[in-house]
């Protein structure tokens, strides 16, 4: 059904048969260009599984030693260790939104912003799945509501401020939430959304309007260096030319 | 010109939001926890270094994100290329993050120092306890220096910023699971209520030595000055092994059990550890027994702690066979804190006056001094607008489900309240001896 799609859409172009093989292989070199183009190696991916891995490691300790050993399957929160190590997943995943050759995108002869929302969809797709691809190594005592909720919020606000501001704004932001909720009696505990899983149903409310605002500011605003560096062209009293 | 005008503007913002950052997170660190320094010198002293626990994370981060940026922005090449030394080339801008750090724990203890100055009635700050705090901040800048030119640079500013918290707590964990008090000794803030109890000197000392080499080691690493590292990790070494000996030790202060008691009636008591709130605190107690103005107080003393409550504890003022009545002083967490919470304080002087007592004796459920004292209790509750649910104070019995087992204690409770306020007193006054002894019987 598919060839005769493809087989109709390339009659239409005035092209006969089937995508040919070099035409799929070149759209496999494309996306991997794009991929690469905003940081994707196979190193940073194998770092990014790692950190996983060491989050999942890092939910097996609490404070008390005995925290996790007589905790009820799934009613224990993480601990503060594990939450804040959610940073570097969030940031690793952040660096990969923005792209590293956004002159070269910029003469283009079609717009990058389809390419560039279906990009940042899918990175919140891969976000999505991470922590439950995490999940069989977390301690079975761990809330996994409270673990998912978090790890959106986290996300979700930094993709939010990354978009408005500077990256260390957004390091600084979600670093400063964090803490505020890890901090002993800074946050009421009625509040506190990152420790407290009786309140997984506001945790959930918070962490999907986080990573909904996230993902819709990142996949519709235009990436900032994009706009800056025709801002800095401006500056200089050269024409920015056409996009 | 212009560059530099820009370079100072930038050095200024850095400078200006790590000092901010770190005034913001250490003002709220320290202020939640307030009932456990407020007014006492020597924990006010050691609350400074509380901020350093997320303050350290912050020059952490800064610190990696100056490093970085060569590599990040593409012209690290250029500065290799250059004839200064990497350690030249970079010193403005972490002399600036260490000066931002050092100046936000400055405006800290400025804010503990004066939320304390006002209350307290003796001591003073002390040096050597912030000694340690100052020394997190060399070792967040030596933390971020190695993240900053080895860690990928879009990732080595949030790696550099977690990494001072999971040491910490890396060591947290330690003492966790090992059992051993030792551990957090070595740490750059610990959790120890100065209260009762200091910390040799020289284990404060030489743990700041032994985490500032260590930052100096990582800078020196960093920044390829291998004399500078090889020397400062030597020096560390010879700091954790002074502070080894030494771990664990705690010195005691037995000035800070002495009674401090006031003038006047009903007479309360507090040891001088706490003296700073002995106003506050008797200030409180009057206020709270105003509903049981019948009730004879005159041979009383309220202490604040089992200690002084003791028959042996010498209270200035009065006589040895003086009732003591214990009220113990509970905010948040933390007992005896150095804050009083009214509503909590309430609930404790109804408990001392009417059910503590009960526990003193053993007494079956059906007893008749336990069913009345625990409808008094719940009186006293109710007539203070405070919960009846066991919420007030930890170890508080719910009388909520005292109140649906025992029926009887349910009706006394009733017609107490029914009472007029003339009737209410009288009975107090002929019933001082048996509310104070659990024997007391139910007025009807």
């Amino acid at each position: 059904m598919v060839q005769r799609v493809n087989r109709v859409g390339s009659d239409l172009h005035g092209r006969s048969g089937p995508v040919s093989r070099p035409h799929r292989t070149s759209a496999v070199f494309a996306l991997r260009a794009f991929a690469m183009a905003r940081g994707v190696t196979v190193r940073g991916l194998v770092g990014y599984l790692l950190i996983w891995l060491f989050i999942a490691a890092a939910s097996r300790f609490t404070v008390s030693a005995t925290g996790l050993q007589f905790a009820p399957p799934g009613s224990a929160a993480l601990d503060t260790v594990a939450v804040i190590l959610l940073l570097l997943p969030a940031g690793v995943l952040a660096g990969t939104l923005t792209s590293r050759t956004p002159h070269l995108e910029a003469t283009r002869s079609r717009s990058s912003q389809p390419a560039h929302a279906i990009w940042v969809v899918g990175i919140t797709g891969v976000g999505l799945l991470s922590p439950w691809l995490a999940s069989p190594l977390v301690h079975p005592s761990i809330d996994m509501v409270a673990f998912f909720t978090t790890w959106c919020t986290v996300l979700g606000l930094w993709w939010a401020i990354a978009r408005i501001g500077p990256t260390v704004l957004a390091l600084s932001c979600t670093f400063i939430v964090l803490a505020g909720f890890s901090t002993p009696g800074l946050v009421p505990w009625h509040l506190n959304i990152v420790y407290n899983v009786e309140i997984g149903g506001s945790a959930a409310l918070v962490a999907t309007t986080a990573l909904g605002s996230g993902t819709i500011l990142q996949a519709l605003l235009s990436p900032p260096p994009t706009r800056g560096s025709v801002g800095r062209c401006r500056r200089a009293g050269r024409p920015a030319g056409r996009r | 010109m212009i560059v530099s005008r820009r370079l100072a503007a930038g050095r200024i913002a850095l400078f200006l939001g790590v000092a901010g950052i770190t005034i913001i997170q250490g003002i709220a660190s320290v202020a939640s926890k307030s009932q456990r320094w407020s007014g006492h010198w020597a924990n006010s002293s050691v609350v400074i270094g509380w901020a350093g626990v997320w303050g350290a994370c912050i020059a952490a981060g800064a610190t990696a994100l100056i490093l970085a940026a060569p590599r990040s922005r593409g012209y690290d090449d250029l500065l290799r290329a250059s004839s200064r030394s990497q350690a030249r080339i970079h010193l403005a801008g972490l002399v600036t993050v260490a000066a931002g750090s050092l100046a936000g724990y400055t405006v800290v203890t400025g804010y503990v120092a004066a939320a304390t100055a006002t209350s307290a009635t003796h001591g003073g700050l002390d040096i050597i306890e912030l000694l340690p705090t100052a020394a997190s901040v060399p070792l967040a800048v030596g933390i971020g220096a190695l993240f900053g030119r080895l860690a990928p640079p879009r990732i080595a500013p949030v790696a550099a910023a977690v990494a001072p918290y999971l040491i910490y707590m890396a060591v947290v964990y330690a003492e966790a699971y090992s059992g051993q008090i030792a551990y957090m000794d070595l740490l750059w803030t610990d959790q120890v209520d100065r209260t009762y109890l200091r910390l040799p000197a020289e284990l404060l000392v030489s743990r700041a030595v032994l985490w500032m080499m260590l930052g100096v080691a990582l800078l020196g690493l960093s920044l390829h000055a291998s004399r500078l590292a090889y020397a400062s990790a030597v020096v560390a070494s010879l700091s954790a092994a002074v502070a080894l000996l030494s771990v664990g030790t705690r010195i005691e202060v037995p000035a800070a059990y002495a009674a401090a008691c006031s003038g006047e009636q009903p007479r309360v008591c507090v040891d001088r550890a706490h003296d700073h709130i002995l106003p506050e605190y008797q200030r409180e107690i009057v206020t709270s027994v105003q509903p049981v103005q019948g009730l004879e107080l005159s041979t009383m003393v309220v202490v604040m702690d089992e200690h002084l409550a003791a028959p042996g504890a010498d209270l200035p003022g009065s006589g040895p066979d003086a009732r003591r009545v214990i009220v113990p002083i509970v905010k948040r967490n933390t007992s005896p804190a150095h804050e009083i919470d009214s509503a909590t304080l309430t609930a404790n002087v109804g408990f001392a006056l009417f059910l503590a007592p009960c526990m003193a004796r053993p007494t079956a459920a059906d007893d008749v001094g336990l069913t009345t004292a625990a409808a008094l209790y719940h009186w006293w509750l109710t007539s203070h607008g405070l919960p009846t649910d066991g919420t007030n104070f930890p170890g508080e019995p719910s009388l909520d489900s005292i109140l649906i087992e025992n029926e009887e204690a349910a009706r006394t409770a009733g017609s107490f309240v029914r009472l007029v306020e003339e009737e209410r007193q009288e009975w107090f006054s002929e019933s001082t001896e048996s509310v104070l002894t659990c024997t007391a019987v139910p007025a009807r």
